[in-house]
């Protein structure tokens, strides 16, 4: 990584009258990396890129790409393009000449720019459709236009500031993939950003979690799903349930969470491995038949608890509990149903391995 | 003052006309009587103060003169031949010199000021709108008649540069061409700002912001991307101030003294003074004929672009 930094962020900080937005950030992307800057909204990941594009000037801090300082160089003398939220393409330009508008502002000859804008339009799948007026596109291929605009000036670095954020949740999945295979297929290092963790685990090499103007954990998708380093992206990037307990803090994610009461179990499927009593086992005898008889967890923690909701929430079913201390829980499956009722009590825990020690940063 | 552009509303006329099922005809049927019921009084006072008088200024141009005051019903070109004077001609030709000049010192300055004042925070918007806006509420006359002391010999410009050594004598303003100029421009400036200001505030700056990081410069930003964008507002701010500065008269009549005669000025002087008016109005047939023209050759140079709603 180190011998490999294309484009590194040293200490920038960047206020605005609202107030500090950036609070002193480091960063280094390596060539040809997909890095997914993740964050709720206002916690400083649009200012980041804007500062790279060079749109907004950094209070303190260095902008360096392929060793060179580019901090104080205008947006038009660097080799960084962006897509922007809402495509920002010309109206008064037909597709052709929106691709094209790079190439027409270094004087490229009109007969290299149409062959090169027929390219980006193959590569983003609009052929033929170069004569069309803007306003005539759909989000979808307005967003394609976008990208292929940017990509035929062959910048360094593209920046995403949240891509797919207008368009609806299949055509983003499908979005997703290409941006991934274009992203691939070109070897262009990408800064994406968004707020949709499962956009950000789909897609990156590495994932750089902000919260209030900094950095809280960068990491590949797994470090940063299995094993968080802060209480905030256990809980943004996992829905993580925080526990709070001796002193320590831990991040037990919600599918994670066992429901300790057999018939319970049974209904709430997959209690999964190192429960006593399988719940597989339990499964072939008839329900109304087992009696009521604990389940333990080997190497865990129990806790007695009390349903307080059910709610069924993006293809989960989501129960939450609240333990004798007060704090909440949530537990998560697959499936519609469960015997659970609210106000009911019942045991739960979690395995060991499954509670992560994290930093509490108060969330 | 400025609609909405012209696609805006043929979209809405699209959605009007559309709609399927027969209920949801019927009820469009009725939906458009009513509109036209509501229409009606709209339609009877252009008719009533638009259409008729533009007819009756025709006709009164075809007719002859009356000893005192009115006119006879006596067919005649003899007005218009006497157009072709070239006292009349030349005062055409000084007229549109005029507009010209001062529509093009209205764009330079005015151009700058409403792109500048759409960029600016609310506040700063509110009062920059404001400044604007005040001298609005005072009448157009009063105004012109306190340049006259400020321009007038010995007045209070010159009593300034004299006062700081930086004349020796009264620099005589007061009744010169330049001065009906700056009338003018004075006069129509808000137009201008405010046609302009309507359209830079509708664009969306981040097509600056992508212009810049897809390579252009600021300068050529500006050609290829915010001055075709806010073409039809300043298109529009043209129309608005050379179409006015060929007929504001009293600018040039308090401002210029007798010395500078526009079109509007004898328009007004054979109206009250001459008496006569069917060669009035044939002066004023001739004038919108002029404008009509002129607008009709601009869109066609302009192409296919809106003029903001108003033409």
């Amino acid at each position: 990584m180190a011998d490999n930094i294309h484009l590194s962020l040293k200490g920038i900080r960047k206020s605005f009258k609202s107030g500090e937005v950036l609070k002193g950030i480091d960063l280094d992307i390596a060539q040809g990396e997909f890095i997914t800057l993740l964050g709720a909204s206002g916690c400083g990941k649009t200012t980041t890129i804007r500062i790279i594009a060079g749109l907004d000037m950094p209070d303190e801090g260095r902008v360096i790409l392929d060793g060179a300082d580019i901090t104080d160089l205008p947006p038009e003398k660097r080799n960084v393009n962006t897509i922007f939220q809402n495509y920002a393409l010309f109206p008064h330009m037909n597709v052709a000449d929106n691709i094209s508008y790079g190439l027409k502002i270094r004087k490229v000859s009109k007969a290299e720019r149409r062959a090169k804008a027929e390219e980006m339009l193959r590569l983003v799948r609009l052929e033929g459709r170069g004569d069309r007026k803007v306003s005539e596109l759909s989000g979808g291929q307005k967003q394609r236009v976008a990208i292929a605009r940017a990509l035929i000036n062959e910048p360094k670095v593209l920046l995403l500031d949240e891509p797919l954020g207008a368009l609806d949740l299949k055509l983003r999945r499908q979005m997703q993939l290409e941006l991934k295979r274009m992203q691939k297929q070109l070897g262009i290092t990408f800064i994406y950003i968004t707020h949709d963790q499962e956009e950000a685990i789909n897609m990156s090499d590495r994932i750089a979690v902000m919260h209030k103007g900094l950095f809280e954990q960068i990491g590949t998708p797994d470090e940063i799903y299995y094993r968080p380093k802060t209480s905030y992206v256990a809980n943004f990037v996992g829905n993580a349930n925080i526990i709070r307990e001796n002193g320590k803090t831990y991040a037990v994610r919600s599918e994670n969470v066992v429901i300790l009461e057999k018939e319970a179990a049974v209904h709430f499927e997959g209690a999964g491995p190192g429960i006593t009593e399988s719940a597989q086992e339990a499964e072939s005898v008839p329900e109304t038949a087992v009696p009521a008889q604990k389940l333990t967890i080997k190497d865990g923690s129990e806790y007695d608890a009390k349903v307080l909701e059910k709610s069924f929430a993006g293809g989960q079913l989501r129960i939450e509990f609240e333990l004798k201390d007060g704090q909440h829980v949530v537990a998560s499956r697959s499936g519609l149903n469960s015997v659970l009722t609210a106000g009911q009590m019942t045991r739960i825990g979690w395995r060991a391995e499954h509670a992560v020690e994290v930093i509490d940063d108060g969330i | 003052m400025m609609g909405s552009d012209g696609r805006n509303r043929n979209t809405a006329g699209g959605s009007l006309s559309a709609g399927s099922g027969s209920g949801r005809a019927k009820k469009n049927k009725r939906k458009r009587s009513s509109v036209w019921i509501l229409m009606m009084p709209l339609y009877a006072f252009t008719i009533v103060f638009v259409l008729f008088p533009l007819l009756y200024m025709g006709f009164l141009s075809f007719m002859s003169r009356a000893e005192v005051w009115g006119f006879v019903n006596e067919f005649t070109l003899g007005n218009y031949k006497r157009i072709l004077e070239p006292l009349y001609l030349n005062t055409f030709k000084d007229s549109l010199k005029l507009a010209f000049i001062s529509t093009i010192v209205n764009i330079f300055i005015g151009y700058p000021y409403g792109y500048f004042m759409a960029r600016l925070d609310e506040k700063w918007k509110r009062i920059m709108m404001l400044l604007l806006m005040i001298p609005f509420w005072t009448s157009g006359l009063i105004r012109l008649n306190g340049w006259i002391i400020v321009f007038r010999s010995n007045g209070i410009l010159d009593k300034l540069l004299m006062g700081l050594h930086l004349t020796d004598a009264p620099l005589k303003l007061l009744y010169t061409y330049p001065m009906v100029v700056f009338g003018m421009i004075y006069a129509l400036m808000p137009f201008m700002i405010l046609a302009v200001y309507s359209s830079a505030e509708k664009m969306d700056w981040t097509l600056v912001e992508a212009s810049r990081d897809l390579g252009a410069g600021a300068a050529e930003t500006f050609f290829r991307v915010t001055l075709p964008l806010t073409m039809p507002g300043l298109l529009s701010g043209v129309i608005l101030t050379f179409i006015p500065s060929m007929g504001l008269f009293f600018v040039a009549d308090l401002l210029g003294g007798n010395k500078i005669v526009l079109i509007g000025n004898i328009i007004q002087q054979q109206l009250t003074k001459g008496r006569n008016l069917p060669f009035a109005a044939a002066l004023s047939v001739v004038l919108m004929v002029l404008t009509s023209l002129l607008i009709a050759l601009y869109r066609r140079i302009a192409g296919t672009r809106q003029l903001e709603g108003l033409i």
